[in-house]
């Protein structure tokens, strides 16, 4: 008895032309291992039952119009990638520093992340991804202008898309990556599930900024792999605001001795938004740091679920690592569910974790009302001011702009974007 | 300007103020001292807005309005001011927002148009200067990091800069070193006015050696047990409150 997404699911995966052994494999292990259900520990919080009722069916390439690329970042120069509909649009931005490979062959094997038999998604975009897109920054290169990766949706219809992308920073390079997801028009419900790998070679240090602000009807499932080496630096900001149901994980290996990674995050959900953040750092070798720094915020009826965390191996010794998760519940039918881990099989190790759920400081609230500000106002203000430490870390300006703008855009607020001056 | 008649508070199951009534015209500045939860704060905190006290019955009415029915910000709009005895600390809010967005909300309710922004700055360096405060507080948070002595200076700039017509000092000399305190008085002492009243709560005397008071009050168990000039202020700090609590009791 398979629900109406899987049945969508086969059906794509059925009319897809000269599927490959490895993508027929793939598929295989997906129906076997089927959707992921509530009784799985790692599921426990993100029930997929709203998702199972929808189908959807594979997305038709489309031009963006003049008016539709507005919905891109306005950055001054980047080395762009734009997947409309799920489909890479010609001549992206290549330079003698900047390789773009782009692999139609359908071998997921050349994929070097080992998909497991229960990672259903991993197994589904394997099977059904059109292509690999490999990009490569060159050893030693410092690439000024960023590397712009845009997904945008701009047709009605209820499609899906699965983009596999492997971006390898070479050793001593450094470069800054913005991943955006973004819908021009609602329309119905889309479906994008999204494989992601990095690596950074040695001494390299990577700024991976994720804006995720697809439209509120449609499933966003994705996972990032990324490796780190010796002394290289991996720092990710993620924003997670939009779609009906997302699910992201980041899962980062520090292999190499002085390796180092930063993950920080704002989860705002709102109406009946259900966004879900996994992350996992594996502290794999000795003399390894990390710091992450995630805050969700809460309101309406919306949810959010975020899962972080830490795996410090036998040998790890001298491992640092630090984890923050702050959360905001704005209303009495909000949801937030926090679950910091800490698993540690070394002994000379620093590693502090902790969670918080809490409203808006009633002081505080009535502090800016006794200035006279508006009740509406003054909850704006703070729930800004609770957000705007984690958007404030963001290494482009473009990129912050935006985010700052979507947080005002959802608190319906005009007069805050003065308040950091 | 203010009129508080037989006001009767509860917080929780508890009554704090038990009858209280006080008559504060414009240009006059009145002094309101008792012992420690005689129910000093309260008054400030019920006459500024705060939630979590039943009104169990009285008045207060300020320029004729029923001020216990306004909301918090709509009271700040119309001139009410209550400098906090702990002002809070407000990380990711600037303080010069804070004071622009402030203003602009007391001169919208009056019909007048957004402050310039050069004459914004050009005020609140003025009347930084008078609470000789740093130019470097205008990027900081809102109290955030500030020492005592800092917070309390910060409410006196405020109110310089909104020039409330009702002003409410709730221990705002508390946790003052003298040279602080002297900078406060004068910030407080630079906006008497004709037109302005002013009520200070406050536990010791010190402070009204600095802001003379028209009237002194004596806070007992929620109820004004005597009202008198300046010199019962001094003879509050010679004799103490017992003697006023007897002379009531009588």
């Amino acid at each position: 008895m398979s629900s109406p997404a899987l049945k969508s699911l086969q059906a794509a995966f059925d009319a897809k032309p000269n599927a490959t052994a490895s993508q027929r494999s793939a598929f295989a292990a997906f129906l076997a291992a089927g959707l992921p259900t509530s009784k799985q520990d790692a599921w426990k919080y993100t029930d997929l039952r709203r998702f199972a009722l929808k189908q959807f069916k594979p997305a038709n390439s489309s031009e963006l119009s003049a008016a539709d690329s507005a919905a891109l970042m306005p950055l001054a120069q980047a080395h762009r990638l734009v997947f409309v509909n799920g489909v890479l649009q010609p001549n992206p931005s290549a330079s003698t520093d900047l390789k773009i490979e782009i692999d139609s062959s359908g071998n997921a094997a050349s994929v070097t992340t080992p998909i497991t038999g229960n990672d259903s998604f991993g197994l589904l975009n394997a099977a059904l991804a059109s292509e690999v897109v490999r990009v490569n920054v060159a050893d030693n290169s410092h690439l000024q202008a960023p590397i712009y990766v845009a997904h945008v949706w701009n047709s009605p219809g209820a499609e899906m898309r699965h983009p596999r992308i492997v971006l390898s920073l070479g050793s001593h390079s450094n470069a800054t990556f913005i991943e955006h997801f973004v819908s021009v028009q609602a329309g119905e419900a889309k479906f994008t599930n999204s494989q992601l790998e990095i690596h950074c070679g040695t001494g390299a240090s990577l700024n991976h900024l994720r804006v995720q602000e697809d439209a509120e009807v449609n499933f966003d499932i994705g996972s990032l792999n990324a490796t780190v080496q010796a002394h290289a630096c991996y720092a990710n900001y993620q924003f997670a605001v939009g779609s009906t149901l997302s699910r992201q994980s980041i899962n980062v290996h520090l292999a190499g001795n002085e390796a180092r990674t930063e993950l920080h995050g704002l989860i705002f959900a709102q109406h009946t938004q259900h966004l879900d953040v996994r992350t996992c750092i594996y502290h794999d070798v000795p003399n390894t740091q990390s710091r992450e720094d995630y805050r969700g915020i809460a309101d309406q009826r919306g949810r959010v679920v975020f899962n972080g965390k830490v795996i410090v191996a036998k040998d790890a010794q001298r491992t640092d690592a630090t984890q923050s998760s702050r959360n905001l519940l704005l209303s009495p039918q909000a949801e937030i569910d926090t679950r910091p881990e800490l698993e540690i099989y070394a002994n000379d190790v620093k590693c502090a974790h902790g969670a918080t759920v809490g409203q808006l400081d009633a002081t505080a609230l009535f502090y800016l009302q006794s200035r006279g500000i508006g009740e509406h106002e003054a909850r704006s203000l703070l729930t800004h001011a609770f957000a705007a430490e984690v958007i404030e870390r963001v290494p482009d300006v473009t990129v912050r702009k935006r985010v700052l703008d979507r947080l005002l855009q959802r608190m319906h607020s005009p007069i805050i974007s003065e308040a950091t001056l | 300007m203010l009129s508080i008649k037989d006001l009767r508070v509860r917080a929780g199951d508890k009554e704090i103020l038990k009858g209280l009534s006080l008559e504060v015209k414009a240009g006059e500045v009145h002094a309101i001292m008792g012992p420690n939860g005689s129910g000093k704060s309260t008054l400030a905190q019920v006459l500024a807005g705060r939630a979590g006290y039943d009104i169990v019955s009285g008045t207060a009415t300020y320029n004729g309005q029923d001020l216990l029915a306004l909301a918090p910000e709509e009271r700040a709009r119309a001139g009410v001011f209550l400098a906090f005895q702990y002002p809070v600390e407000i990380p990711g809010v600037n303080n010069t927002y804070l004071l622009k967005a402030a203003l602009n909300a007391a001169r919208k309710q009056r019909g007048e148009s957004e402050v310039d922004a050069f004459e914004f700055l050009a005020l609140v360096r003025a009347k930084m200067k008078l609470m000789q405060m740093d130019e470097s507080f205008l990027n900081r948070s809102v109290n955030a990091g500030f020492s005592g002595g800092e917070k309390k200076r910060n409410e006196i700039l405020q109110m310089a800069v909104l020039e409330p017509a009702l002003a409410l000092l709730d221990e705002t000399d508390s946790g003052l070193d003298i040279d602080a305190l002297q900078i406060v008085a004068a910030g407080v002492n630079s906006l008497r006015s004709p037109t302005r009243a002013i009520v200070m709560i406050t536990h010791y005397q010190r402070l009204l050696d600095y802001i003379a008071p028209d009237q002194v009050h004596v806070l007992s168990d929620g109820k004004i047990i005597k009202s008198g000039d300046r010199s019962l202020a001094l003879e509050l700090e010679r004799r103490g409150y017992d003697w006023v609590k007897q002379e009531a009791a009588a």
